[in-house]
């Protein structure tokens, strides 16, 4: 199997999904909403649900029109119930995600059981087909890579624009309501723009790799950076880096290897946006333990632990 | 002369003071955390916001933000709501409300205090960055401008925010117990630099805990209890009895310790002492 | 709920009976469990396990395959879960508390990295054409409408074992989540009773996942204790109402989807849960909204009346008779509310609302223009409310100690707040200090 314009256009659509996840990430792990992304793969069913019900057929398109409405509700839900109710925004996202789900699921059911809707249609999106259209369709960029160039132009554009505010909203929020730097609206903002993001990230390249590489590259460099530019770079290129490195690995050696080790012949190229997500979680296991090494080495240095203020028992008010 | 919690604490009628709180209360859950409380501080004085925990000091900070809603009562600063003099305040929270993990540098922590000058959506220029840098330099800072903030000493932490807040060239600075756990340097640095604030004809504000050190360093004090107990220059309202009022009996084992030897000690409140 | 219990009561069916037993009693121990993950923040933690026990169950075939007889041996693929789901935990730990990554990133990151690892690894199935490999995935992961005898039998008996060490180490768990550091300092095993409870978590969610489904289980361990903590004032009732939840919940899922027809059993198991916390949400009592939106409007009417009632009395001037003779001297002042509040911050349209609420309460008289009188009653009122609020000054100088718990923004009478006996007190030293006010001929204005 040899490298050909089809694996390039792979590498090229994956690493452009994941700088365009790995902006809006950086934002959600300063401020603990990592498992958002993933929550939002299972609470657009009731979207592209009424979407149907509404243009009474599968037209794609309209589909996705109806998730992103459903993935912005969820998110600016899961904000909103994190206050209500006081709690933290995983509980939060849990509650939203879990609800909308089988509110899509019942809808299904009950008003659409004939159609076999599925939330793959959106949903499970698979990268080496995504860029299938170059080839028969003879597109020249195909729609997958358009289509996650475009979320990159936003959410680039939303980091420059409000850097500084999405910064003191996610370091200090009181200073910044202090200072009327609107620290509410830039997190709705924020929460608002990642629900995009992922959603149309979804439709092409699946819900795996978009889980994966809004949260993994930003982990990967907070371990590292000194600064948040320093972060969002370093974010950047890790997503760059496991893109790249995934897609090698998942053309053979990582399928060879598991098969190899149990003892059956070669097993041949696998799921290469399963594979990016895994290697993603390989590099930055990699990485912990090289920072954790290098701490014990140079003692005095400022440590990987966190400070006092993150080791105490983190929990949300007790009844 | 101590005026107590509704009229204008202990000022010459012609000063207009810079904080005038009147019959201020504030409820969490149903719970006040402030009740009716009033006071005035002129401008130009340190006054120090004295009372034990839970007392409201650091809600009494907050309302004065606007960061909590206020049940009833009213606020001025400088004589005018809040929304119209926001720029002139400045505000060092306490050193625990922020994560100190986050990937920045002192230098642009420090910057942050200009963020209301800059605008919405504008980006912080190198003049901001100077100013920074010399606001830092301030409280003897420069050097360590590019660490980041997590490998600071809680010293060094509290003194980057001081230096954002001095960034910010404001009126009135209100601080939130920048004195709890740091270290002599960094004590004597916020000292000097309050003093240097009131020189210039600022204001400060502070949240403090250590009854002994509060008389050397503030000329105005706020005692407070829930409700003020009182309100006025430091040499009058730091006297026992106001502080008898506002901790119980306890406080007198905290300021006298001739009363170490008091076998009262056993029970702080007292239950059986005549009201 | 008789409507909806008849099928249950006339056709009682096996097989309803049977889901009923295994989601109840899942229901409980999820919801036992998800408070102590709600306390450490890690409430989904047993999501990134389940999604974590897919390389396992790949792995687990593919060894079977190699090894074994092939096929989908259930005892195999369960193992293979329950190995990549505790170095799953490990790594979660390992991350979160080792590394400057946060709880919930490290979450994030072990669900998704394993879940592509798992998807990899389905894929080398795949390519391989191994026999019986079709429907992997969803051989383990179950449905609630289809739960087996067996496999609920298994539930409650996971079920029962958990809530029983629960029950024993109660104590101890109790002091692990509300102060770790405690616990370590007092030589507690906390280390160890924290991996116990994570290891119980994973237990149960395998056992969920395999009988009802990662999403259900998912919901099963944050809504009810989500739910629980908008009641509860103590550990052990969190405990117990977030069980309770659990289990009404399942039930009235289970039931509902029994009684419509096409209704998935998970989903309406869910959304019971979705619908109880929402409830709760809006109407539990002292956290839910509507209770405290309610409250807060209640209470800021009745400190605004007492406010303006206190103003016009101090308006009238000879408050000392007022409170200690009931004597009132100024019975015919007129006064302007905006003029008596000058010094209480109040908008003018707030000071329009407490006087109209007040004329019609019979307690103002308005006289002209915007200038009006205490009535009687209105004057009787406003006496008790200055004296409860002076009663309430005192109480905070004297006994801050009992005040400051006790302390509620509106009082009518100072009992409400202070021990009877203080109470007489305090009210002994108002008056001795209303006769000294008098003699020296103060006056006290603007209190």
């Amino acid at each position: 199997m040899s490298w050909n314009q089809l694996d390039t256009w792979i590498v090229i659509t994956a690493a452009l999904v994941s700088m365009a996840c790995a902006l809006p990430g950086v934002f959600l792990v300063l401020s603990r909403q990592s498992m958002m992304a993933h929550g939002l793969s299972h609470a657009v069913l009731p979207g592209i649900v009424v979407a149907y019900l509404v243009s009474g057929g599968i037209h794609t398109p309209t589909l996705v029109a109806g998730a992103l409405v459903a993935g912005v509700l969820c998110a600016t839900l899961t904000r909103a119930l994190q206050e209500a109710a006081s709690i933290d925004p995983g509980t939060a996202s849990g509650i939203s995600f879990t609800t909308l789900f089988a509110l899509g699921l019942v809808l299904q059911r009950l008003f659409a059981d004939h159609a076999h809707i599925e939330a793959s249609h959106v949903l499970y999106g698979n990268l080496e087909l995504s860029i299938l259209d170059v080839l028969f369709q003879g597109s020249a960029f195909p729609a997958a890579a358009r289509r996650a160039l475009l979320g990159l132009a936003l959410n680039a554009g939303l980091v420059l624009f409000l850097f500084k505010e999405l910064r003191i909203a996610t370091f200090d929020p009181q200073h910044a309501a202090a200072v009327g730097a609107r620290p509410r609206l830039v997190e709705y903002l924020l929460v608002s723009s990642s629900a995009f993001t992922c959603v149309l990230a979804f439709e092409s390249v699946g819900s795996i790799l978009v889980v994966a590489m809004m949260i993994v590259p930003p982990a990967f460099a907070s371990l590292f950076a000194r600064d948040l530019r320093e972060m969002i770079a370093l974010s950047l290129g890790f997503g760059v880096a496991a893109s790249l490195l995934g897609h090698v690995l998942s053309r053979g050696p990582l399928g060879n290897a598991t098969a190899a080790v149990i003892g059956f012949g070669p097993a041949g190229s696998t799921n290469t946006a399963g594979g990016i997500a895994a290697t993603a979680g390989l590099l930055l296991l990699a990485g912990t333990v090289a920072r954790v090494l290098w701490d014990r080495r140079r003692p005095g240095w400022p440590s990987a632990v966190p400070g006092e203020a993150g080791r105490l028992p983190s929990g949300p008010a007790r009844p | 002369m101590i005026v107590r919690s509704d009229s204008k604490g202990g000022l010459p009628p012609q000063a207009e003071p810079v904080v005038d709180v009147r019959r201020l209360t504030v409820c969490y859950d149903g719970k006040p955390a402030l009740w009716e409380a009033g006071l005035a501080v002129p401008r130009g004085t340190l006054t120090g916001v004295i009372g034990p925990n839970g007392a409201g000091k650091s809600t009494l900070l907050k309302a004065l933000l606007g960061l909590v809603p206020a049940a009833t009562g009213s606020i001025e600063l400088f004589g005018k709501p809040l929304k119209e003099v926001r720029r002139r305040i400045a505000y060092v929270p306490q050193r625990e409300s922020v994560d100190w993990d986050y990937p920045i540098s002192a230098r642009d922590v420090v910057a942050m205090g200009l963020y209301g000058r800059v605008g919405f959506g504008r980006w912080i220029g190198r003049r901001e960055k100077r100013e920074a840098e010399a606001a830092l330099a301030r409280v003897g800072m420069d050097e360590l401008a590019d660490r980041r903030i997590g490998s600071l000493s809680g010293g060094q932490q509290q003194r980057v925010f001081l230096a954002r807040a001095l960034a910010q060239g404001a009126d009135l600075y209100l601080m939130d117990e920048p004195f709890a756990g740091i270290d002599a340097t960094t004590e004597a640095v916020i000292v000097d630099q309050m003093r240097r604030l009131r020189a210039g004809g600022a204001t400060v504000v502070c949240v403090h805990h250590d009854l002994a050190s509060a008389r050397s360093y503030f000329d105005h004090a706020v005692v407070l209890n829930l409700r003020v107990v009182a309100c006025g220059p430091a040499s009058e309202v730091l006297g026992h009895d106001v502080l008898a009022e506002c901790y119980g009996d306890a406080v007198g084992w905290m300021i006298d310790p001739g009363r170490l030897e008091d076998p009262h000690l056993g029970c702080p409140y007292g239950g059986t002492q005549p009201l | 709920m008789i409507a909806a219990l008849e099928p249950w009561a006339a056709a009682p069916s096996y097989n309803l009976r049977v889901v009923v037993l295994g989601v109840a009693t899942l229901g409980v121990t999820t919801g036992v469990l998800g408070c102590f993950l709600l306390f450490r923040r890690r409430s989904l933690l047993s999501d990134a396990l389940g999604h974590a026990t897919l390389p396992g169950v790949a792995l687990a075939f593919l060894l079977a395959a190699r090894l074994g007889p092939g096929g989908k041996p259930f005892l195999a693929l369960m193992c293979g879960a329950l190995v990549t789901g505790w170095i799953a935990l490990r790594a979660v730990h390992f991350l979160g508390r080792r590394t400057r990554i946060r709880e919930d990133a490290a979450l994030a990151c072990v669900l998704s990295a394993s879940y592509g690892l798992g998807v990899v690894w389905l894929s080398v199935v795949q390519n391989l054409e191994l026999p019986h490999a079709s429907g992997l995935e969803s051989s383990i992961y179950g449905m609630a409408a289809s739960l087996l005898l067996s496999e609920s039998v298994a539930l409650a008996g996971i079920s029962i074992a958990t809530l029983v060490g629960v029950g024993l180490l109660f104590k101890e768990l109790n002091a692990l989540s509300f102060d770790e550091g405690f616990v370590s300092a007092h030589g507690l095993p906390h280390r160890w009773l924290d991996e116990l409870l994570m290891v119980a978590c994973l237990l149960v969610t395998i056992a969920g996942i395999q009988a009802v489904g990662l999403l259900l289980v998912t919901a099963m361990f944050v809504i009810p204790a989500a739910t629980a903590r908008l009641y509860a004032r103590s550990l052990r009732g969190t405990l117990v109402i977030a069980g309770a939840v659990g289990a009404a919940g399942s039930v009235g899922g289970a039931i509902a989807s029994a009684t419509v027809q096409r209704l998935p059993a998970g989903a309406a198991i869910i959304l019971a849960l979705g619908g109880l916390f929402f409830l709760s949400l809006v109407l539990a009592p002292r956290r839910g909204l509507a209770f405290t939106k309610a409250s807060a409007a209640l209470r800021r009417r009745r400190t605004e009346n007492g406010q303006l009632l206190r103003a016009l009395l101090a308006a009238e001037g000879a408050q000392q008779l007022a409170l200690l003779h009931e004597h009132r001297v100024g019975s015919s002042v007129d006064a302007s509310p905006a003029q008596a509040l000058r010094d209480w911050g109040w908008a003018p349209q707030r000071v329009e609302r407490a006087v109209r609420r007040l004329t019609r309460s019979g307690d103002l008289l308005p006289t002209n223009a915007d200038r009006v009188q205490l009535s009687y009653q209105g004057w009787q009122r406003a006496v008790r409310a200055e004296r409860t609020h002076r009663l309430t000054q005192l109480l905070l100088a004297k006994r801050p100690d009992v005040a400051r718990d006790a302390l509620l923004a509106p009082v009518d009478e100072i009992e409400e707040i202070a021990p009877a006996g203080v109470a007489a007190e305090l009210r002994r030293t108002l008056e001795l200090q209303l006769e000294a006010e008098l003699r020296l001929g103060r006056t006290a204005t603007g209190r």
